[in-house]
């Protein structure tokens, strides 16, 4: 998949646990698990929105672009 | 009324259909001895060991005691027009029956295993969709066999429900995978 979130890069910067990570934003450790191992097909602002919040960073921060194979929906 | 998930009517169509599985299967097993002995007591060889068995060959039988007087006026007609059949028809009669009910035993076993998965809230899923497709096509040969019109009516309507709920899965797997 084109677009790799860089989730686990940002946390360990901020020596923050998945869990931890989970219970401030409201998130079960499966649903973080989801958009770590690049399985999510969207993502919604308002998490985005929350992930950033709680790790102090900018939405480029969490994302990269790798051109490759696209995602077949 | 609850639909899909634990003591729903899924549940219920679930329970009911094991117990009718049990039923056909155990029907599956009996009809092979049933229906040769059925086909054998109405050929002139049946007859005429029935007809021992009446007049107390057998030293457990009393003379009398099967006169047939419980069988009504039709049944007796229905079993003339049995006997009058020629032995080929009535030999070929054995692998349809058996057909039929094997058929009716695989449409039972995958009607049970959709609802089972209606019954633990798993509507919307491609594995689904392939059974109801599955369930759909055997219901097809099922009408056909038994020349009726309701059970084809039924399998047309399954075939369409199959693409609400492909759609369905496809939007369910975009809500699970929604973070």
């Amino acid at each position: 998949m084109p677009i790799i979130f860089r989730l686990d890069r940002v946390m360990a910067d901020r020596k923050m646990a998945l869990n931890e990570l989970g219970r401030r934003i409201g998130l079960t450790d499966s649903n973080l698990s989801i958009l770590k191992t690049g399985k999510a097909k969207a993502v919604r602002v308002a998490t985005l929105e929350a992930i950033c919040r709680e790790l102090r960073c900018q939405p480029g921060d969490l994302m990269e672009y790798q051109a490759g194979e696209p995602s077949h929906d | 009324m609850r639909y899909f998930g634990p003591k729903s009517l899924s549940s219920v169509m679930a329970k009911a259909l094991k117990v009718l599985w049990v039923l056909a299967l155990l029907a599956t097993i009996l009809a092979p001895f049933a229906g040769t002995a059925v086909i054998y007591f109405s050929t002139p060889q049946g007859e005429a060991f029935l007809e021992k068995v009446k007049t107390g060959a057998s030293s457990c039988i009393k003379p009398g005691d099967l006169d047939g007087a419980d069988l009504s006026a039709k049944d007796k007609a229905d079993w003339a027009k049995f006997k009058a059949v020629p032995l080929p028809l009535k030999l070929l009669m054995l692998p349809y029956g058996m057909a039929v009910l094997l058929l009716l035993l695989t449409v039972l076993s995958r009607a049970r295993r959709l609802f089972e998965s209606f019954r633990d809230d798993r509507v919307f899923r491609q594995e689904n969709v392939a059974l109801m497709k599955n369930l759909a096509k055997l219901l097809i040969a099922y009408g056909v066999l038994t020349f009726s019109f309701n059970t084809l009516l039924i399998a047309v309507i399954l075939l369409m429900a199959c693409e609400v709920i492909k759609n369905g899965a496809v939007l369910q797997e975009e809500h699970d995978l929604t973070v």
